[in-house]
């Protein structure tokens, strides 16, 4: 897929663990785990917003595009 | 729909063993008085009316009347292998396990074994009339109206619940993986 998650790098950056973050928006460690290793199809927009507000990011910082993968 | 799959699951075990059933009586009984009572087996007393190209060996005619008596046969069990699959997906639904893969692939077999068993008792009745009753075979044609459309569209609708479930399998795939 094209779209490259950085989550684990903005974590590593904001030194937060990921069950921390999962538990801050909402959403369970597999699911963050399948986000993470970009098996995710799609990314609700609320969810989008509250990894951003959680991890004090831009949408861009977390997701970036490659036309060579 | 849990309590619904199980009353359908408990209709079709009880068509499954009324089919079974059947079968065996129809081999338990099995003779040849149903043969020896056509014209085409005393062809002598109706010369000239019946039969196909004036086929008057008896042993050859027995032979064919066997080969399709137990070719339909074999099918009625084949026509139980596609209650079977249904059951399977019954099985399933009952499990609430609707977009699985076991119930794609149980969909199209069983449609596959309705089509061909539809298709099949049509030919081999087709030539049971041919051979047992006339030259005439444009008259059995009709007969597709009568026993075989249902269960023909029946094994065409299978068929097309397959690739509904097929999408429907892929979109709670989507839903699944959509965080």
């Amino acid at each position: 897929m094209p779209i490259i998650v950085n989550l684990d790098v903005m974590l590593a950056r904001r030194k937060m663990k990921s069950k921390e973050l999962a538990e801050k928006i909402g959403i369970t460690t597999a699911n963050l785990s399948i986000l993470k290793s970009g098996k995710a199809k799609a990314i609700r927009f609320s969810t989008l917003e509250a990894i951003c507000r959680e991890l004090d990011c831009q949408p861009g910082d977390i997701l970036e595009f490659s036309a060579e993968e | 729909m849990k309590n619904k799959s199980l009353i359908l699951q408990i209709l079709l075990a009880f068509m499954f063993f009324s089919i079974l059933n059947a079968i065996l009586s129809d081999i338990w009984y099995y003779n040849l008085d149903h043969l020896k009572g056509l014209k085409v087996w005393n062809a002598e007393e109706h010369e000239g009316k019946e039969s196909i190209a004036n086929i008057r060996d008896k042993q050859w005619l027995e032979f064919a009347y066997n080969s399709i008596y137990w070719t339909l046969l074999l099918l009625k069990f084949y026509f139980l292998l596609g209650l079977y699959y249904l059951f399977t997906i019954f099985r399933s639904f009952e499990k609430e396990k609707y977009f699985s893969s076991s119930i794609i692939n149980s969909f199209r077999k069983a449609g596959s074994v309705f089509l061909l068993y539809c298709i099949a008792v049509f030919v081999l009745k087709a030539l049971f009339h041919l051979i047992f009753y006339s030259k005439n075979i444009a008259k059995h044609f009709y007969k597709f109206d009568e026993s075989y459309t249902l269960l023909f569209i029946c094994g065409l609708a299978f068929y097309a619940f397959a690739e509904i479930f097929k999408k429907a399998q892929k979109l709670q795939e989507e839903n699944d993986l959509t965080i």
